[in-house]
């Protein structure tokens, strides 16, 4: 905001040293000899590491493999054999060119199609294919052979790319066996765990500090490997690595979202409008290593939107030469949610029904038909958002094909994700100025996770907001926080901050009430004093009451591990709707208006809430129109490693966006919402297209080209 | 091959400063290595994204595309140059509408902003969404503030009307 914020790549210490990465040429192939002579006449390198000399694995690097930090298996072009360490970035970079690494070349494969054939070369020991992995639930089977009708379809989603504006960056330096990593890290615990289990020494000697990172969107969630490469080269050096990313290779050496190539069926009944059961079956390519760790799916999430009495999923991991694939905003949901709400809008256009009643009358209502939801707003999503949006006026049955010069659509999604409780550690301290410390593990990555912590604790306590201020974003807290990823932040550590609070608030109250002769129970604290109720004149600052107790300070730590019983579950819920313009003469769509209905339960900060949805709604606009990272047919590479290639939504594209929050009352208070934001985006912008012009595209991102052939204006 | 080193001068956020820096050392390089001032921030490097902008001369230019040598004599702006005793008009209506999440960008949407209505000659020019999202078009958000950014500077165009 006025340029104090310390990012990793502002911080400036003494003797500071630039790394940069080693990097493969090739696509497939081992490392037979690496030549360092050339650097003997360039001065100012300080160390040089490669596969030759380190044997380092990065474990949260491959989900199911092991890799190396720097391998002598390259797997794709720009995969690491090796970093150095120099004096300047210019020196550094131009060291980094004149290593010379021979190879042997293996051959090489870029597509799905070519890894699955019997002769391909192998990217991994026990071959190219993870999976099958399943989802899903009830007899698919026999629920199939109930329909009347069975629809099916062929969808695919493209390789995208979390692009946060800040670059990958670490910096890395020791004081004795004692290393600090500043990193642009959601999760310094994570992180320190990783690189203290990669390096081998006890995490108690690995310090992780992230202030303020430039967005994430997944791709630091734990340990990475720039992290390692500045910690090795600092060691070797004995001197502070940064080791930098230029925007190329954080494209290209930092992983993005894989792609699918789906087949969806759908059983039903069409007497009752209902959908019966869904099938659905997804190829993924993940390039050459996929650092996916949840789920053990690559595509899922659509088996929770409907009252469907059976659904099931197959996912297939296809391990490519290409960059590296892993976390994105919701891994797994926007590539299975296209799939199934454009078929389910096909669905709702054959039976000649209101698309956005089709899916309230087929909503899910219970979690695959057994367990009952903590809470669900899927109605008022739909209905509320509906109302909000004026779709009853906007909406007509779309024409047979198109014609003009532009067409105006309106299109539906819903969409669901888990919501989950797990572990958070909050401290509260209440100093003897009266103003209060919060300590959490927390890192803000954007998303105002801070502000959030500090008003759960002031609203719990009775205190301005003003007189508490956040510590951190260092592991040495020593505070578990899970992060900033899986839309888990406000409950997990949320939920510790609040039990801190109340716990502290009743100390203060036990405190007071020989100060003030009656029982704690006829005390309360308000805007920062403890007031007795019923008596407006008798009150005391928090400041005078640690005075007169003779108390530094009052101090209460609480962890907290909420569980849902085993009958219940907690997922969030949303209706997303679209309007767009097509440009039938170069095929250019424009979102015109935009309206995301979201259940994440209890809100705690309007403001912050909006901007989360804001934000994912314009990151699914790129999936949907402009994002796809391009991949060389000869070499594997990416091609546009440049945002002037690599097309982000400009601020030119994006109208304004409405969210309604639908506040269910949910027993824990709050479910997830950041990662929801993006899921149903790219199905409602594709539907409100076939809604303007009667053409049915199944795959992303929906470019003017695209547009353009499926009108049969382009024929070549 | 390192240059000899040129010594630069010119009025930074008001001040008159020098630097010595090599030929291909650009603006931005300068600011942040050699001045401390990391406001301006390295994102793209090829003067896509906007992150790294200041004011040049009362434009708002990339300084990753421009060589330190060719600011000589100018007078630049960076976010550093904004706040006084308390926030500029910007940085506060940036506050209100939450116009910043991972603030990555920030420092860029603010600057680009200033200099859109400072160069704009009010009466004559209406200000409507366009031409903000015009001016601000060489900006770009992977956190998705836009809605919030053209209102916090809606918010600051209309108390220069009055």
């Amino acid at each position: 905001m006025s340029g104090g914020s310390q990012y990793a790549g502002d911080w400036k210490v003494p003797n500071m040293l630039y790394g940069r990465t080693i990097t493969s040429s090739i696509p497939h192939g081992m490392v037979k000899r690496i030549d360092l002579s050339k650097l003997n006449d360039l001065k100012g390198v300080a160390a040089v590491i490669t596969c030759m000399d380190d044997q380092t694995i990065w474990n949260a690097g491959e989900r199911i493999h092991k890799r190396r930090l720097f391998t002598d298996h390259v797997r794709f072009v720009g995969d690491s054999v090796g970093a150095v360490a120099a004096t300047s970035r210019n020196i550094a970079q131009e060291a980094s060119e004149l290593v010379q690494v021979e190879y042997d070349e293996l051959p090489s494969v870029f597509t799905i199609a070519d890894s699955l054939k019997p002769d391909a070369p192998k990217i991994w020991e026990d071959g190219n294919v993870l999976g099958p992995h399943h989802f899903g639930f009830g007899d698919v089977e026999s629920a199939f052979k109930k329909a009347d009708l069975i629809m099916e379809g062929d969808y695919t989603t493209s390789r995208v790319h979390n692009s946060p504006l800040e670059p990958a960056t670490s910096l890395a330096w020791w004081e004795g066996d004692k290393l600090t990593v500043v990193a642009g890290s959601q999760n310094v615990m994570g992180t320190r765990d990783g690189i203290a289990k990669d390096l081998n020494i006890p995490a108690s000697k690995v310090r992780v500090i992230t202030l303020y990172k430039g967005g994430g969107f997944g791709n630091k969630n734990n340990s990475m490997n720039h992290d390692l490469m500045a910690a090795l080269l600092s060691k070797k050096t004995d001197k502070p690595v940064m080791m930098e990313y230029s925007r190329a290779d954080d494209f290209t050496g930092i992983h993005g979202r894989w792609s699918s190539n789906q087949h969806l069926r759908v059983a039903l009944d069409t007497r009752m409008g209902k959908i019966i059961a869904g099938d659905q079956t997804a190829y993924c390519d993940v390039g050459g290593y996929t650092r996916h760790v949840m789920s053990g799916n690559f595509i899922d999430g659509a088996e929770s939107y409907y009252s469907a009495e059976a659904w099931r999923g197959t996912s297939y991991a296809v391990y490519t030469n290409t960059s590296a694939t892993g976390h994105m905003r919701a891994p797994t949901g926007p590539q299975a949610c296209f799939a199934a709400e454009t078929l389910v809008d096909e669905v709702a256009h054959k039976l000649r029904l209101d698309p956005m009643r089709f899916r309230l009358n087929n909503r899910v209502r219970t979690y695959e038909g057994h367990k009952t939801f903590t809470s669900n707003g899927l109605e008022d999503c739909l209905i509320q958002g509906a109302e909000v949006f004026g779709w009853k006026e906007k909406w007509q049955r779309p024409p047979e094909r198109p014609s003009g010069k532009s067409a105006r659509g309106v299109g539906v999604a819903i969409a669901t994700w888990h919501s989950r409780y797990g572990k958070g550690e909050a401290i509260l301290v209440l100093k003897n100025d009266g103003h209060v410390e919060l300590s959490t593990s927390v890192v803000d990555i954007g998303t105002g996770a801070k502000t959030v912590m500090a008003m759960i604790a002031a609203d719990a306590l009775g205190i301005e907001l003003k007189d508490i201020s956040v510590i951190w974003g260092d592991s040495d807290l020593g505070l578990y926080a899970i992060g900033e990823s899986g839309s888990r932040t406000t409950n997990f550590t949320g939920i510790a901050v609040k039990d801190a609070a109340l716990k502290l608030r009743s100390k203060i109250l036990e405190l007071a009430s020989s100060h003030f002769k009656v029982l704690p129970a006829k005390l309360a604290i308000e805007h920062g004093r403890v007031i007795q109720i019923g008596s407006p004149g008798k009150y005391l600052e928090l400041a005078k009451l640690l005075e007169y107790a003779k108390l530094d300070e009052l101090r209460e730590r609480s962890t907290t591990e909420p569980v849902v019983p085993e009958d219940q579950t907690g997922y969030s819920f949303a209706a997303h709707f679209a309007e767009v313009e097509v440009d039938l003469e170069t095929g250019k769509v424009s979102v015109t208006k935009y309206v995301a209905a979201h259940d994440s339960g209890t809100i705690i900060n309007r403001l912050l809430a909006r901007s989360q949805v804001q934000g994912g709604v314009i990151m699914g606009i790129g999936m949907a129109l402009s994002e796809r990272l391009l991949i060389n047919p000869d070499y594997g590479m990416i091609q546009n490693a440049s945002f002037y290639t690599y097309r982000l939504p400009n601020i030119t594209s994006i109208p304004k966006i409405d969210a309604v929050f639908i506040e269910t009352k949910d027993p824990f208070g709050t479910k997830g919402l950041g990662e929801l934001t993006l899921v149903p985006v790219p199905a409602a912008i594709g539907n409100a297209i076939f809604n303007a012009t009667g053409l049915r595209l199944r795959g992303l991102p929906f470019t003017p080209e695209g547009i353009l052939r499926a009108s049969g204006s382009l024929t070549a | 091959m390192q240059d000899n080193l040129i010594k630069v001068t010119f009025t930074i956020n008001g001040a008159l400063r020098s630097v010595e820096v090599e030929s291909r050392e650009t603006l931005l390089d300068a600011i942040r290595d050699k001045l401390g001032l990391v406001g301006a921030k390295k994102a793209c490097d090829e003067a896509v994204c906007g992150a790294c902008t200041v004011i040049f001369n009362g434009k708002a230019v990339c300084s990753c595309m421009m060589l330190a040598v060719e600011a000589s004599g100018s007078q630049l702006v960076t976010i550093e140059g904004l706040k006084k005793e308390e926030l500029d008009e910007m940085q506060k209506a940036f506050i209100q509408n939450d116009a910043e999440q991972c603030g990555f960008c920030t420092s860029g949407q603010i600057l680009s902003a200033k200099a859109f209505l400072s160069n704009l000659d009010r009466k004559s020019a209406p200000l409507d969404e366009d031409s903000i999202k015009e001016a601000l078009s060489g900006n770009l958000c992977r956190c998705g503030c836009y809605n919030n950014i053209v209102r916090a500077v809606q918010q600051v165009s209309r108390m220069g009307l009055s």
